[in-house]
């Protein structure tokens, strides 16, 4: 039975090679240097190997070059590995961008570490560098490593549920804060709205105020306008009433001046001289009449006389008894006599006429001194008059004065009023306009904090439930009570599986040991009496007969290739018994040709011991040539 | 401590994610369950208490 292994475009390979390997023996791949040997190594171990998960893996492969993107021919396009044995077929193709168009399905990753010796191995490296930490033996190959990938993931587990917890925990301690926020802003919200009623209550006190003393203005307003009208009445009446004075004084003034105009034309001396000189003319003319009158009155006695005479001498005519020269009749005596008489009683009545206007030019100066006294006194109730409506006009006009001072003082006070009320109503329209913005404010400030409020509620709503994996929502110290439990779970857990890769890496530990005795034995290796893994520390601890510790860094190159070996072979004894490849490029050639041959030897009874393709490279003696697949 | 059968069951579960080569996945899928249990058992007791 034969395993076939094709590779295309694999490292120096470029197009298809096929390799066929029996099982049960040791296939020498010979070829010159650089002829592709450890690529065709390379992709033996890479399809072998894969997929390759774990980080420590994954860089023990880059170390040994067995990364795919390593793997791809630079100048090829797809790569691909195809091995076929054992009546199952295993394929790794990568495209030329580098993405994996296969993998492996089943292959081992722990054959990185156990499945091959080459200069890259691990063991080798460590042993060259004399580094003894071989604690990755137990931890990477053995089912310790189970457990530990198993406590990985625990510990991962407990780190999210960890990480879950610490998020409730926030989120109940987010809560409380955003529970003591809440608290807060209704207490902001009660505190404001409390201002905003006190403010309200006081603009309310103050609108009553303002309209109180509105209203008091304008009834004092009223008031003063009421008594406006009444002092412009009284004003008015007053004015009337001094006009009415100045009539009765212009009245007063006008009769004053005509009875003065009357007493000046009563010019009493002119009166008494006229008087005189008619009472004189009339005297005289009196005298004159009286004297006519004499002489009428002598004529007549005369006549008379001359008539008695005549009478008594009973002529009826005769010689005048005066002149005793002419004749006359008594006839014409008493036609005398009448005639003198009629004269005479003429004369009287001139004289009575006259004596009469003497009498009337002698009272004419008494009653005009009457009239002047008449006027003197008409004068005097003028001026009586005159001085009493000057008074009175003068007290009228004083009230008159006093009106219009308080008519003034009242047009003031209402000037006063009315400015204090448009300043009343100025200042409250600006404090109801300002006290309008504030409590604008206030309600805004209201509106804010109410939305925030409610914005906390519903985050608070939204926190105080956690949404489980499965949808469902469950309050916080629920679902914390299940991380505890969960937790507290995965501990347990986390411990069994410690207790478990333990035992496991102390029973590797046992396995591995046990079997490095035996392939040592086997191998005739009798220069060491012990190569073993320290069951605490996990060093490798290499004794010399008698139990001498031997350092590794003291150790000669060829034991340490003589130990590598006896290590690989136990690795793939012990942990990789069920992969029928075993890999070793070139170790060989560190050694001299009996070693070289007993392990060699070795090989190909573990080959055909174990059914195993053992693959073995070795450098071709002669140059040129293609690799070549012997079975040894 | 766990209890006997589950550690069979946690035995079953590593050697079946190490046949199937996820051995990950396996006990996550687990794990998973587990924390579903929890939270299932939990949700019971939590009605029962109200």
């Amino acid at each position: 039975m034969s395993a076939q292994l094709k590779l295309e475009n694999v490292g120096g390979f470029k197009g298809i090679r096929s390799f066929e390997f029996g099982r049960g023996v040791v296939n020498e791949v010979e070829a010159p240097n650089a002829m592709g040997k450890t690529t065709l190594t390379r992709g033996l171990a890479g399809v072998l190997s894969m997929p390759i998960t774990h980080d420590e893996t994954i860089n023990e492969a880059r170390n040994q070059g067995l990364l795919r993107e390593s793997l791809k021919n630079i100048y090829a396009k797809d790569a691909w590995v195809r091995l076929q044995y054992n009546g199952q077929v295993e394929e790794w193709r990568m495209r030329s961008d580098g993405s994996i168009a296969k993998i492996p399905s089943h292959g081992d990753e722990r054959f990185i570490w156990a499945g091959m010796l080459t200069q890259e191995t691990r063991s080798i490296r460590q042993l060259v560098e004399g580094n003894p930490d071989f604690s990755w033996v137990p931890r990477r190959l053995s089912y310790a490593d189970r457990y530990a990938t198993c406590k990985e993931v625990v510990n991962a587990r407990l780190s999210e549920v960890e990480s879950t917890a610490t998020a409730i925990l926030r989120r109940q301690e987010g809560l409380a804060e955003k529970n003591k926020k809440l608290q807060e802003r209704k207490d902001e919200k009660v505190k404001l709205e409390r201002s905003r009623d006190e403010f309200a209550k006081q603009l309310d006190e103050k609108k009553r105020q303002h309209i109180e003393r509105m209203k008091d203005l304008d009834r004092q307003l009223d008031l003063k306008s009421q008594k406006l009208i009444e002092y412009q009445a009284g004003i008015e009446k007053s004015k009337q009433e001094i006009k009415r004075f100045e009539a009765q004084l212009e009245s007063n003034a006008k009769n004053m001046l005509e009875i003065e105009q009357q007493i000046q034309k009563i010019d009493l001396e002119i009166i008494r001289k006229e008087v005189i000189q008619n009472v004189s003319r009339i005297d005289k003319e009196i005298a004159k009449l009286r004297l006519q009158m004499g002489v009428l009155n002598g004529k007549k006695t005369t006549f008379s006389d001359a008539k008695s005479v005549l009478v008594q001498r009973g002529e009826k005519e005769g010689i005048c008894p005066v002149c005793e020269i002419s004749t006359i009749t008594v006839n014409f005596l008493e036609e005398k006599v009448s005639e003198i008489e009629l004269e005479i009683k003429k004369i009287e009545k001139n004289i009575l006429v006259l004596s009469s206007e003497r009498t009337r030019w002698l009272q004419k100066e008494a009653t005009e001194r009457q009239r002047i006294d008449k006027y003197n006194n008409i004068k005097l109730n003028l001026t009586n008059e005159r001085r009493d409506l000057t008074a009175k006009k003068s007290r009228e006009e004083r009230t008159l004065k006093g009106l219009e001072q308080t008519l003034e003082g009242l047009k003031r006070d209402q000037i006063t009023l009315t400015e204090e009320r448009t300043k009343l109503e100025r200042e409250t329209e600006e404090w109801e306009k300002e006290s309008h913005e504030a409590l604008k404010k206030i309600e805004m400030e209201l509106g804010r904090i109410n939305k925030a409020i409610a914005e906390e509620m519903r985050k608070i709503q939204g926190d105080s439930f956690w949404e489980e994996e499965d949808g469902t929502r469950t309050s916080l110290m629920s679902a914390q009570e299940r991380r505890k439990k969960y937790k507290s779970r995965l501990m347990e857990i986390r411990e069994y599986f410690d207790q478990r890769q333990h035992e496991h890496e102390v029973q590797a530990i046992a396995t591995f040991n046990n079997n490095v005795k035996k392939v040592m034995t086997e191998l005739g290796f009798a220069e060491f009496d012990q190569i073993a893994l320290d069951r605490d520390d996990k060093q490798l601890k290499v004794f010399r007969p008698g139990f001498v510790r031997q350092p590794l860094e003291s150790l000669s190159t060829s034991e340490k290739y003589s130990i590598a070996v006896v290590l690989q072979i136990t690795l793939k004894k012990t942990y990789l018994p069920d992969i029928p490849f075993f890999i070793v490029d070139e170790v060989v050639v560190n050694y001299d040709n009996e070693r070289k041959e007993r392990i060699l030897d070795y090989l190909s009874q573990m080959a055909k011991e174990e059914n195993l393709y053992v693959i073995v490279t070795k450098l071709a003696e002669k140059a040129g040539g293609e690799i070549q697949v012997k079975r040894r | 401590m766990l209890s006997e059968e589950e550690r069979e069951i946690l035995e079953r579960k590593v050697s079946e994610g190490a046949r199937k080569r996820d051995l990950q996945k396996e006990l996550q899928e687990h794990l998973d369950k587990m924390l579903e249990q929890i939270i299932a058992e939990e949700g019971r007791s939590h009605e029962r208490t109200t």
